[in-house]
């Protein structure tokens, strides 16, 4: 086989929806395909769902190097050059969420769940533990998985669904699934297991939702939990701070921030086990206020 | 640029000014810079009264008022205020009598 054979994709993953575009990612490898099958496999586009004419398509190549690096390029455009087996998936998932929050006009760093209809954002950087409150909710509250690391918010304040395996970090009170946990997995995600919220038992929520709660965890082992209820101001200088998109789509972003904290009630969450911080956020759904 | 007791200044029409109707801090967005900025105190009533038509002198005189502080006590610290909204690019200068 020719080099230029040889790195010509083979396999395609997808057509996947992510923020309100198709995507495909091709790939040269088998083993890649087959595990990007399985993580990716909520996103991708339901069947009999009509294309939407905006297809984006990545190329997510392994070199036959000595050293066997990745590159990744989106439509022609190269993203990442130089990868190890075991950050090429985790890239992957950053650049669709780099889709996502160029797609969209004001995307915060968090993720969502939805109860009955009302939703809540629990928004922070990363290691605040918004993606395992957000996993233990669905999991054992039966809330609906919206979305996780990028909440687009659209012009109503709801938060448009970004259904992306969750991250799991070694430690998490989440347990991935057996399947999960196999040779592939060891191979292209040793330290952070993306795990398909389906696969741990979690309902996935298909439409845009409104978001009643705002919620701000803050994990910390061996911390007692606590519920602190912050105003609108202290809502609005946290979400700005944790939309990356702000300054670029301005006043937009801006008031659709504004409507987000207009809408329901604003809760900082610090806890030092999930189980409490769920507690707590179930607690703050009960007080707040119905939606308007 | 440095401010003069007849200085005319308006707040600059890309900035978007969110009252919380939770009665707190109000917040000014910056178009120009994507930046948010909580007016605390006075200088949510500072920024309130500079409105294309009075000088700072006619702001010191309102913001002193409504505090019911003397105007000579606080009118250093109101130039400053007024100063750091002309650094921040939320507030410009109109006129000059």
């Amino acid at each position: 086989m020719t080099r230029a054979a040889a790195l010509a994709p083979t396999h395609e993953v997808g057509p996947l929806r992510v923020g309100g575009l198709d995507v495909t990612i091709r790939t040269n490898c088998a083993a890649f395909a087959a595990i990007a099958d399985t993580v990716f496999v909520d996103l991708l586009r339901p069947a009999g769902v009509a294309a939407t004419g905006r297809h984006v398509v990545f190329n997510t190549i392994r070199h036959e190097t000595p050293s066997l690096r990745w590159g990744i390029d989106r439509d022609g455009q190269p993203c990442e050059l130089d990868l190890r087996d075991d950050a090429v998936l985790l890239h992957q998932q950053w650049e669709l969420n780099r889709l996502v929050i160029e797609s969209q006009r004001a995307v915060v760093h968090a993720a969502a769940v939805t109860l009955d209809g009302r939703g809540i954002l629990l928004a922070g950087l990363s290691h605040s533990g918004k993606t395992t409150l957000a996993g233990w909710l669905a999991v054992h509250h039966h809330f609906g998985y919206i979305a996780d690391e990028a909440a687009a918010i659209d012009e109503q304040a709801r938060v448009r669904p970004f259904v992306r395996p969750l991250g799991l970090r070694s430690g998490s009170p989440l347990t991935a699934p057996e399947r999960s946990r196999g040779r592939l997995a060891q191979r292209f995600m040793p330290d952070e297991q993306l795990v398909p919220a389906s696969t741990l038992g979690c309902t996935l929520q298909p439409a845009p939702t409104p978001a009643q709660l705002i919620v701000f965890p803050h994990f910390r082992p061996n911390t007692e939990p606590v519920a602190m209820h912050l105003t609108q101001s202290d809502a609005i200088e946290r979400l700005a701070s944790l939309t990356p998109g702000l300054a670029q789509h301005g006043a937009t972003a801006f008031r659709r921030l504004v409507a987000l904290v207009s809408t329901g009630g604003v809760v900082d969450v610090s806890y030092g086990h999930v189980s409490d911080a769920a507690d707590l956020v179930l607690d703050a759904l009960h007080r707040s206020p119905e939606p308007r | 640029m440095t401010l003069e007791r007849h200085t005319v200044l308006r707040a600059v029409t890309s900035a978007v000014t969110y009252v919380p109707d939770d009665g707190s801090d109000p917040i000014v967005f910056s178009s120009a810079t994507g930046c948010v900025h909580r007016l605390r105190g006075s200088s949510a009533t500072i920024r309130a009264a500079i409105d294309g038509a009075r000088p700072v002198d006619a702001v010191i005189e309102m913001v002193s008022s409504i505090h019911r502080v003397a105007s000579p006590t606080v009118a250093a610290d109101i130039v400053d205020t007024i100063q750091h909204f002309v650094d921040l690019g939320l507030v410009v200068i109109v006129d000059r009598v």
